[in-house]
C-alpha cells in the first residue's frame, strides 16, 4: 500500500513535469554603471586600451569604449558614415569625400559625389540620386562601380557579398570584385519593388522583402544553380518604405522591420515569429539564439526599448524620454544612448 | 524643310504623349533632362521657387517613399524625403527633396486633386525644389518629364557661346574663317538654354543638340531617355551617348571626332530647347593640307 501511494506521488511530480514543465522565464537586470553627458564629455584621444565602438547619436558621433571613455567626438555637419575602422563625414553636397581612422587622422580621399554608407566593414558611395553604388577600397579608389535603371532601396553588405534591391522589384548580389553573383527581378505582385533584404554571413541564405498585392518576406538558399526560395509568407499590412532587415551575429535568425510589426524568423525551422512595435527601428541588437534582441525605436509617442526573446516572447517594454537612440551591447556590457546621454550598463540575466 | 519637319514630328510626339499634368501651379524649371550635375545625367526636372503643394501628375498608387531622417537604419539618400507613384501603362513618377513630413504615407490612391506632399530642401538639394522622375518600366528607362507634360511658354532661344576644335595640341575656340589643318579633329561647343522664372534666368540643357558638315547631319543627341547600358547610364537607346562621353564641363558638349579634309568646310551646330526654339551657329572654316 505504502508502495503504491509513493509510486503515486512520484508519477504525479513525473506527470506534472511533463505536461506542465516549461522554461522558466527570463530575469534580466540592469545594473547601470556610469552615465556620460556628450555636451560636456572629455574626450581622451588614444588613451584607452579597449577597442572602441563607434557612435552616432543626436548630431554628434564618434568613439567610446564600454567604460563610457569617449575617444573621438565631432559635431555631425549633415552625415557621417561610420564604423569600427574608421568614417567619413560630409556635408550636403561634397566633391571629394574624407576617410579618416577612429583617432580623426586624414587617410584618404575619395574623388566621387554622393553620399557615403559603410556597411559589413566595407565602404561605399551611393550617388545623390540612388542610381548608382560604388565600393571604395582603403586607399580610396573605386573597387567596382554599378548603375541600376530604377532607384536603390537597400544596400547591405557582409565581407563577401553585397545585396542590393531597388524599387523596379530587381535585387542583386554582387561579390567583392563587383561581379553579379546573382540577380532576380521579382514579377509575382500586382506592384514590383524591393522593400528590403540582405544576406547572411556565410552567403547561404538571402532574405527579400518585396512588392506590393501580395507583399511577400522570402527566404532564399542557396543551391547550385544560385539561390532558390525556401519559404514565404505574405504580408497583411504592406508596408511602402524601407523595411530594415537582418541576420543574427550566429546566422541562425533573421529580422524584419514590418508596419507595426518585427518579424523574427528562425532559420531552419523557417517559423517567422511576430513582436509588435511602432513606428520606425533606431537599433537593433541581435546576437542570436538563446540571447535577449534588444530594440530601439520611435513612434509618435517618442522613444522606446524593448527587450524580446528569439521565440518573439517580450520580455519588456519601456518608454524612454527622448527622440533619437542606439544601442550597443558588447557581451553582458550595454551602452544605451538617449539623446545627448550615453548610459553603461551591466546585465545580467537569470 | 527638314527643319519644319523635325519641329512638326516634335510637335506631334508631344500631343500624342501629353497626358500628364504640372504636379505644381508655378513651373520655374531650374534643371532639365540630361543635364550634367554631380557627375551624372539629371534624370528628371527640378522645379525651383517659392515652396509649393505638390499634386500627382497622373492618378495613380503609392509605391515607395522615404522620410528623411526618420530611422538611422536607412541608407543615406540625396533624393532626401520621396515618394513615387504608379500610374497607367508601366509608368512611375517619382517626387524628390520635399519637405520633412510632408508626404501623405497613408494615402495609397491618389487623384489629380490630391496634395502628396511639399516643395523642400531635403537630400542633396541646396534651395527648395521638387526634383520630378518620370521612369517607364517596361522599358527600363527614364523618359524626359517635357515629353509628358504640357509644353511651357519659352520665348529664349538655346545660346551657342564658344565651339572648341580639340586636337593633340590642344583645345582651341575656332571662329568663323579660321584656319586650321587638316586631319580629325574633335569638336565640343558651350550651349545652354535658359529658363525663365522667378525673375531670373536659369541656365539649364537644351532639348536636341544636330551638327552639320558641309551640309551633312553627322550628329544628332536628343533629350529624350536615358537606358542603363553595359553599365552606364545612356542618352539615346541607338547611338547610346554616356555622360562623359558627351560632357567635357557642365555646359561643355563634346560632338565628335570628324575628318576635316583640305578646302572650305561649313560647320553647321543647331540647338533647339523643348518648346522648339532654335539657336543656330554657322562656321565657314578654311582647311589646310
Amino acid at each position: 500500500m505504502k508502495v503504491i501511494k509513493r509510486f503515486s506521488v512520484m508519477l504525479i511530480f513525473i506527470t506534472y513535469f511533463f505536461v506542465f514543465g516549461q522554461q522558466l522565464p527570463y530575469e534580466i537586470t540592469y545594473i547601470p554603471l556610469w552615465v556620460e553627458d556628450l555636451k560636456m564629455a572629455d574626450v581622451v584621444v588614444g588613451n584607452s586600451e579597449q577597442s572602441p565602438e563607434s557612435f552616432r547619436l543626436n548630431g554628434k558621433y564618434g568613439y567610446l569604449c564600454n567604460n563610457g571613455e569617449i575617444t573621438y567626438m565631432e559635431d555631425l555637419l549633415y552625415g557621417v558614415a561610420i564604423d569600427g575602422n574608421g568614417f567619413i563625414s560630409y556635408s550636403r553636397q561634397n566633391d571629394v569625400l574624407v576617410i579618416r581612422d577612429i583617432d580623426g587622422r586624414f587617410l584618404n580621399t575619395i574623388e566621387l559625389t554622393g553620399y557615403p554608407f559603410f556597411s559589413g566593414d566595407r565602404r561605399f558611395v551611393i550617388s545623390y540620386d540612388k542610381n548608382q553604388v560604388s565600393e571604395i577600397n582603403n586607399i580610396g579608389t573605386v573597387v567596382w562601380q554599378k548603375t541600376f535603371s530604377s532607384s536603390i532601396t537597400e544596400v547591405s553588405a557582409t565581407p563577401s557579398l553585397v545585396f542590393i534591391g531597388n524599387v523596379d522589384g530587381k535585387f542583386s548580389l554582387i561579390d567583392s570584385m563587383g561581379e553579379v553573383a546573382f540577380s532576380y527581378t521579382a514579377k509575382t505582385s500586382r506592384i514590383n519593388a524591393v522593400y528590403g533584404g540582405s544576406v547572411s554571413e556565410n552567403g547561404d541564405y538571402i532574405l527579400t522583402v518585396s512588392g506590393i498585392d501580395p507583399q511577400l518576406i522570402s527566404l532564399w538558399s542557396k543551391n547550385s544553380d544560385g539561390y532558390r526560395v525556401d519559404a514565404s509568407w505574405s504580408i497583411d499590412k504592406e508596408l511602402r518604405r524601407h523595411a530594415v532587415t537582418g541576420f543574427s551575429e550566429d546566422g541562425l535568425f533573421a529580422f524584419i522591420e514590418a508596419e507595426d510589426e518585427l518579424f523574427i524568423l528562425e532559420i531552419r525551422k523557417a517559423k517567422l515569429n511576430s513582436v509588435k512595435i511602432t513606428g520606425r527601428l533606431q537599433s537593433i541588437n541581435f546576437p542570436g539564439s538563446g540571447e535577449i534582441v534588444h530594440v530601439t525605436g520611435r513612434d509618435e509617442d517618442g522613444l522606446y526599448l524593448i527587450a524580446i526573446e528569439t521565440s518573439g516572447n517580450q520580455l519588456f517594454y519601456t518608454r524612454l524620454a527622448g527622440t533619437n537612440s542606439m544601442f550597443i551591447r558588447d557581451q553582458n556590457k550595454i551602452i544605451l544612448g538617449i539623446d545627448n546621454k550615453l548610459i553603461g550598463f551591466d546585465m545580467e540575466s537569470m | 524643310m527638314k527643319l519644319n519637319l523635325v519641329y512638326l514630328l516634335l510637335v506631334i510626339s508631344c500631343v500624342s504623349v501629353y497626358a500628364f499634368q504640372w504636379p505644381v501651379e508655378d513651373v520655374v524649371i531650374i534643371s532639365t533632362f540630361g543635364e550634367s550635375e554631380d557627375n551624372q545625367f539629371v534624370k528628371g526636372v527640378d522645379i525651383g521657387g517659392d515652396s509649393q503643394d505638390i499634386s500627382p501628375i497622373d492618378q495613380g498608387e503609392l509605391v515607395f517613399y522615404s522620410n528623411q531622417g526618420t530611422s538611422p537604419l536607412d541608407i543615406p539618400s540625396g533624393l532626401g524625403t520621396y515618394v513615387i507613384y504608379q500610374h497607367k501603362n508601366g509608368i512611375r513618377s517619382l517626387y524628390g527633396c520635399l519637405e520633412a513630413g510632408s508626404i501623405n504615407t497613408n494615402q495609397k490612391q491618389v487623384d489629380l486633386s490630391d496634395t502628396i506632399g511639399r516643395m523642400g530642401s531635403t537630400g542633396s538639394a541646396v534651395g527648395t525644389m521638387l526634383h520630378l522622375q518620370v521612369i517607364d518600366t517596361e522599358f527600363e528607362k527614364y523618359i524626359n518629364p517635357l515629353l509628358t507634360l504640357p509644353l511651357l511658354v519659352d520665348g529664349s532661344k538655346p545660346i551657342i557661346d564658344e565651339v572648341y576644335l580639340i586636337t593633340e595640341e590642344g583645345k582651341q575656340v575656332i571662329n568663323p574663317g579660321k584656319i586650321i589643318k587638316s586631319g580629325v579633329v574633335g569638336l565640343s561647343a558651350d550651349i545652354r538654354d535658359l529658363s525663365y522664372g522667378a525673375g531670373y534666368y536659369c541656365p539649364v540643357s537644351p532639348f536636341s543638340i544636330s551638327l552639320f558638315i558641309n551640309g551633312e547631319n553627322l550628329v544628332n543627341i536628343n533629350f529624350e531617355s536615358l537606358k542603363i547600358k553595359d553599365n552606364k547610364m545612356i542618352l539615346q537607346e541607338l547611338e547610346g551617348i554616356s555622360h562623359d562621353e558627351l560632357y567635357r564641363d557642365k555646359w561643355e558638349f563634346y560632338l565628335g571626332e570628324f575628318e576635316l579634309n583640305p578646302g572650305d568646310v561649313m560647320v553647321e551646330i543647331s540647338v533647339k530647347d523643348f518648346a522648339g526654339n532654335e539657336g543656330v551657329k554657322i562656321f565657314p572654316l578654311k582647311v589646310m593640307e
